[in-house]
């Protein structure tokens, strides 16, 4: 059989980073294709290739055995040829209705206006025929992520995809609609469509591929099929050493459970910025020397909790006493005084400011506390010295303080980051998301610095979407769904199955 | 008892639509543009724009239909630029807004200076008279504030029609209500953002140039660089304030077609006229204050949009 | 190339890089108003020869330069310090209209002896200033009404306030050009030859504000590179969640930047007043706030950069005087050459297309 798509020789540099070298491909119609690697590895920017948001600085695509013209090659083209992507983040937009994000590019006309009949037409047949359950006059803003994925599938559909690649589309889904989602993917294969799965979750992958190729700094390291291999295999492949997990080992520590708690958090409410409760009556403590999660769906009020923690949106009703003391009114920096360190979720979003220096950024949120101005006046002296320390401290890679932030690796802009939040010994650290888009060396960096946090005494209260990182991790896990704890498990007693089942409410 | 009088006249009526009519138009043209994501302080300068070459077009060819084509045509060209200079090289879109402003604001002082030798200030033409739509201005009292206006002021319903129709109804506005929130979505479904975005910056400059005609060729019959007076910005927070849609803007130029034509009625009082001229600005100041809390905002606003490589 | 191998990323490349652009940047804007001189019949030569020698040729010239420098550093700093914050505070003009007419106000009703009065009536004006600003910002940071067209309304209102001030209430009788009454000698900004009496200036035209104007300048650098206040004022303009997240109050911050804009703005109105205009005239003030928006573009928002630029502006409005002049050439030119600048500035065209300034900063984010 012929092979669909065949790529041959993909490079792709960045500046000085070879995100693929070389690379060769070949899918076939009717399989289900996995593409393992670590963060980094160049498996979207292998499939953006394909997919025409990227161009490749060499190789060829050959599509239906006919060669494109890399030039000209883009989405609209993929799309006419029968190629279709689902990223990440969603190509949606929540102001309009199902169908007119699905027609998008592709709008069926009367006349010149847009045929509305035809468009809602399609996606009743197809939503029964997959059983996608997708009404086509809903707005997308009011649909859960699993729902705003299946119309993401859906609009692959509407351009009659014959290839479909899908990245990492299970990284917001639990368990259960991670179930639903492989039999809808399924079902297409049967159906004769190719898919391809981005993935790095190795369970997931062995479950539903057939052949799987893995991708290491660039490069194919492995194809296999999914009987030849094992998840160690697989894991040897993607990482290129001894995969080591955060052993039972480390995890062993002191956790002294004084009578009090470190952070303690009693009934609290919060509301968004419309006026909707997210935060329902939430109650939870920390220990010291203890890691504490936040485990659920992106979505069910985690956001507002951790930035009433922070102190960047205002508790309603309820208290939080940090070290004892009440900081419920506390703005963000009395917080940090009181002993609060925070990570926001999104390092570039709201962590660094990526044109400001090293210095800048490891002495923003700091800048006012008094050994580092006097009287409003920076005292730069003092602040050179510390931020000299810390860099030293913490490890963080850069040619001097000077440079701007945007230079630095991820990892290291986490460390940034990181350094901030614990410079001034802080006795809680508020985490969010925390081993987000870093690779697996950065991770266990960080981990094992959090480790190091706890063995001081100070308590750690993560919040995660990724429950990989919250198994390994913690003490304890707090269920978030719907803006309540529906579940607070002891690590020792929780599974994954249990955890899933609590995230979304199914039993 | 004189004002009450005054306020119910039908040519008050009359007044505050013919007045609200250049604000419309440009609320539209900020409309078109900002759905797409993008700010387009040149309002101002594409309204003198249509202004100046209205007139100019009138005088040289005797004939107003050419001024109305001149208009539309120059107020166009300008928008191109910006649309070019913001869309195509990624300039600052206020910054690039402000600089179009100024440009055009001296290249008339210049051009009426080179040809009438009186800069900023050009010779009256005949313009456009009103029209009086037979049976239904005999209407009393609706007929005189409805049914006797200039030909763009029976246009402008129209217009809101068919802006009405062009951004829900059509691929093109729906390319561009997705452009301005996530234009991502578009150049991933194989549209192409840069030209969705130009449409929306053309279509302002047809609109403004509708204004720009109403303003010259049926209102003053000459222009001057006082002429617009900022209806351009106005035009902004009306569009802002109605909520970005194609009936909202022009609604809420009614309010500053009001006070416009307060500001010609009540000069017999006892307060000092230049506190009427304030009327329309401190309007749109309050206006601001309540489109402020408006969240339907356009995601993407003010963002240029960079293609990947 | 020899610039190759000098490292462009460096603070001293970046700042030569961006310099560069700027004087390329007006040198086409050169080209574009030759083009227009050319096309009407004019000389070239004899446009930018008078250009020229209006600016920087003879003593009256080089006063008149600084004299039109003077304000033009303040509504600079005024619109730079906004621009540094994320924000746009084009409405500078009407800030400093306010400032004048606190000035002319108090220079006409107080006279508490030389120094006093002018003190005093520069505090008015940076008093007034703040106050013209402050609507503009605290609608920005509580509601996010785009300061643009707040600033902008008020700069509007601003101008139709001056014609009552000067037709209706501060209004001179024995004025023949609708003009207001004159603030008295003790309000008046002091000449410079007084102050500096070893410089053996002799007559002179050039009042203490250009003192002033540098001073305040120096003050600003410190406020933004020095302070804690300058800091987030520019982490704010640099990433607004960023800044949030770490503790910095973003709404207090844009409150800041606009209302010291406003103060900067309206002060340098009350120089303008105290120091030459010394009453309100029907072309008082105009243009000034624009033309500061194109300074503040010029000098990338450096603090220092206003001198050079303010400099550079105040010669090109001095030589058009004398361009009208000597080889007739309308004011308007200057100001459609203006526009011009501007939009060569805010496009960093010329970065895209030669390679050599490949990663420039876009700084005017």
């Amino acid at each position: 059989m012929e092979p669909i798509i065949k790529l041959e020789s993909i490079t792709k540099d960045f500046g000085r980073v070879r995100a693929n070298d070389s690379v060769d491909m070949e899918l076939y119609p009717g399989e289900v294709v996995g593409l393992l690697g670590e963060n980094g590895a160049g498996k979207t920017t292998l499939m953006n290739v394909l997919y025409g948001l990227v161009m490749p600085d060499e190789g060829q695509i050959k599509i239906k055995g006919e060669n494109i013209d890399i030039g000209g090659h883009s989405p609209a083209d993929s799309i006419r040829l029968g190629v279709s992507m689902v990223h990440q983040e969603f190509m949606l937009v929540n102001r309009l209705s199902v169908m007119e994000n699905l027609i998008i590019g592709e709008e069926p006309t009367k006349h010149g206006l847009i045929d509305k009949g035809e468009a809602e037409g399609f996606v009743r047949r197809l939503s029964d025929k997959y059983e996608l359950e997708v009404d086509p006059n809903d707005i997308v803003g009011d649909l859960s992520v699993s729902e705003r994925q299946r119309l993401e599938i859906l609009r692959a559909l509407y351009h009659q995809a014959k290839v479909l690649i899908l990245d990492e589309p299970t990284a917001v889904l639990a368990p259960s609609e991670v179930q639903s989602l492989f039999n809808i993917i399924r079902q297409l294969r049967d159906d004769g469509m190719c898919i391809v799965l981005i993935a790095h979750k190795l369970k997931e992958v062995l479950s539903i591929c057939h052949r799987i190729y893995v991708l290491r700094e660039g490069k194919i390291v492995g194809e296999t099929t999914a009987d030849e291999t094992t998840q160690d295999k697989l894991a040897h492949l993607m990482v290129g050493e001894d995969y080591q997990r955060f052993s039972e080992e480390d995890r062993k520590k002191k956790v002294i459970k004084t009578n009090s708690p470190v952070l303690e958090v009693s009934e609290i409410w919060v509301s968004d910025t419309y006026g909707n409760w997210q935060v329902k009556g939430i109650s939870l403590d920390v220990y010291p020397g203890e890691i504490v999660s936040i485990a659920g769906i992106a979505g069910n009020g985690q956001s507002q909790l951790e930035q009433a923690l922070a102190g960047l949106l205002p508790i309603k009703k309820g208290q939080v006493f940090l070290d004892e003391k009440n900081v419920t009114n506390f703005s963000v920096l009395e917080r940090k005084k009181g002993g609060l360190g925070y990570i926001p979720q999104d390092r570039h979003e709201y962590g660094l400011a990526l044109s400001f220096s090293v210095k800048d950024n490891l002495i923003l949120g700091r800048h006012r506390l008094s050994r580092f101005n006097r009287w409003g006046v920076m005292k730069y002296k003092k602040i050179e010295k510390a931020v000299n320390q810390e860099i030293k401290d913490f490890d963080i890679v850069c040619e001097s303080m000077s440079v701007e932030a945007r230079s630095l690796s991820g990892g290291n802009q986490q460390k940034v980051v990181l350094a901030r939040a614990v410079a001034d010994e802080p006795k809680v650290l508020l985490a969010s998301q925390i081993g987000r888009g870093l690779d697996v060396s950065a991770i266990a960096n960080i981990y094992r610095y959090l480790q190091k946090l706890c063995d001081e005494g100070k308590g750690i209260l993560l919040v995660s979407f990724d429950l990989d990182e919250v198994f390994e991790l913690s003490d304890r896990i707090y269920i978030m769904r719907g803006g309540e704890f529906v579940g607070e498990l002891d690590n020792q007693n929780a599974t994954r199955q249990k955890v899933g089942e609590l995230m979304t409410g199914a039993e | 008892m004189d004002i009450i009088q005054q306020l119910i006249d039908p040519t008050m009526f009359a007044s505050t639509i013919r007045l609200a009519v250049p604000i419309a138009y440009a609320a539209l043209g900020a409309m078109f543009c900002e759905r797409a994501g993008i700010i387009n302080i040149g309002l101002e300068g594409q309204l003198l724009t249509a202004s100046f070459f209205s007139v100019i077009a009138t005088y040289f060819s005797g004939d107003p239909i050419i001024g109305v084509f001149g208009g539309i045509l120059s107020a166009s060209l300008v928008s191109l630029l910006f649309g070019a200079l913001t869309i195509g090289l990624n300039g600052n879109q206020i910054i690039v807004g402000t600089g179009v402003n100024i440009a055009v604001t001296g290249l008339f002082g210049f051009l009426s200076f080179m040809l009438f030798n009186s800069p900023g200030v050009t010779p009256t033409v005949t313009g456009i008279k009103a029209i009086s739509i037979p049976y239904l201005s005999q209407i009393p009292w609706i007929g005189e504030a409805l049914f006797v206006h200039t030909p763009t002021v029976f246009l402008l319903p129209i217009v809101v029609g068919l802006c009405y129709l062009l951004l829900y109804r059509t691929p093109i506005g729906l390319r561009i209500r997705v452009s301005g929130d996530n234009p991502i979505v578009d150049e991933a479904a194989g549209v192409n953002v840069l030209y969705v975005r130009y449409i929306a910056v053309i279509l302002s400059g047809v609109l403004t140039g509708l204004g720009g005609v109403n303003l010259a060729l049926e209102g003053s019959k000459f222009y001057q660089d006082s002429l617009v007076a900022g209806r351009g910005f106005i035009g902004l927070a009306a569009n802002i304030f109605g909520g970005w849609t194609p009936i909202g803007g022009p609604l809420i130029s009614l309010v500053f077609g009001f006070a416009r034509s307060l500001m010609f009625r009540v000069q017999g009082l006892n307060i000092p006229q230049e506190f009427f001229f304030m009327l329309p600005y401190a309007l749109t100041l309050i206006v601001m204050v309540g489109a402020a809390t408006r969240s339907e905002a356009p995601l993407a606003l003010g963002e240029n949009f960079i293609r990947k490589e | 190339m020899i610039i190759m191998k000098f490292n462009l990323d460096s603070p001293l490349g970046k700042a030569i890089r961006t310099l560069l652009l700027q004087v390329i940047s007006i040198i086409f804007g050169l080209l574009v108003g030759a083009i227009a001189i050319k096309l009407s019949g004019r000389s070239v030569v004899d446009a930018y020869t008078a250009l020229y020698n209006g600016a920087f040729v003879g003593r009256t010239s080089l006063e008149l330069t600084i004299l039109n420098a003077i304000p033009l550093v303040f509504t600079g700093l005024s619109i730079a310090l906004g621009f540094r914050a994320g924000l746009f505070n084009i409405g500078a003009e009407g800030q400093l209209i306010l400032g004048g007419i606190a000035a002319t106000w108090v220079g006409t009703t107080l006279n508490v002896g030389p120094v006093f009065t002018t003190a005093l009536a520069l505090m008015a004006a940076a008093a007034a200033g703040l106050i013209w600003a402050f609507p503009a910002a605290w609608l920005r940071a509580k509601k996010g009404a785009h300061e643009v067209i707040t600033t902008l309304m008020l700069s509007y209102i601003a101008l139709h306030l001056m014609n009552f001030v000067r037709k209706n209430w501060l209004y001179d009788p024995q004025s023949t050009t609708e003009s207001s009454i004159t603030v008295n000698e003790n309000a008046k900004l002091v000449l410079i030859n007084k102050v500096l009496p070893f410089f053996e200036l002799g007559n002179t035209r050039v009042h203490t504000g250009v003192l002033i104007a540098i001073g305040v300048v120096v003050v600003m650098w410190f406020f933004l590179y020095k302070t804690i206040w300058g800091f987030e004022v520019r982490i704010v303009g640099d990433n607004t969640s960023a800044a949030s997240a770490s503790g910095v109050s973003v709404s207090r911050t844009i409150i800041l930047s606009l209302c010291l804009g406003g103060v900067l703005a309206g002060l340098g109105g009350g120089v303008q007043l105290l120091g030459l205009y010394h009453r309100i005239s029907v072309d008082s003030f105009v243009g000034l706030g624009f033309t500061g928006f194109f300074i503040a573009l010029l000098a990338q928002n450096q603090p220092l950069g206003m001198i050079p630029a303010a400099i550079f502006f105040g010669a090109l409005r001095a030589g058009a005087l004398n361009m009208q002049f000597q080889a007739n050439v309308p004011m308007s030119l200057t100001e459609f050459l203006q526009g011009i600048l501007i939009l060569f500035i805010a496009v960093p065209v010329l970065g895209k297309s030669l390679k050599m300034f490949k990663a420039i900063p876009d700084e005017s984010e």
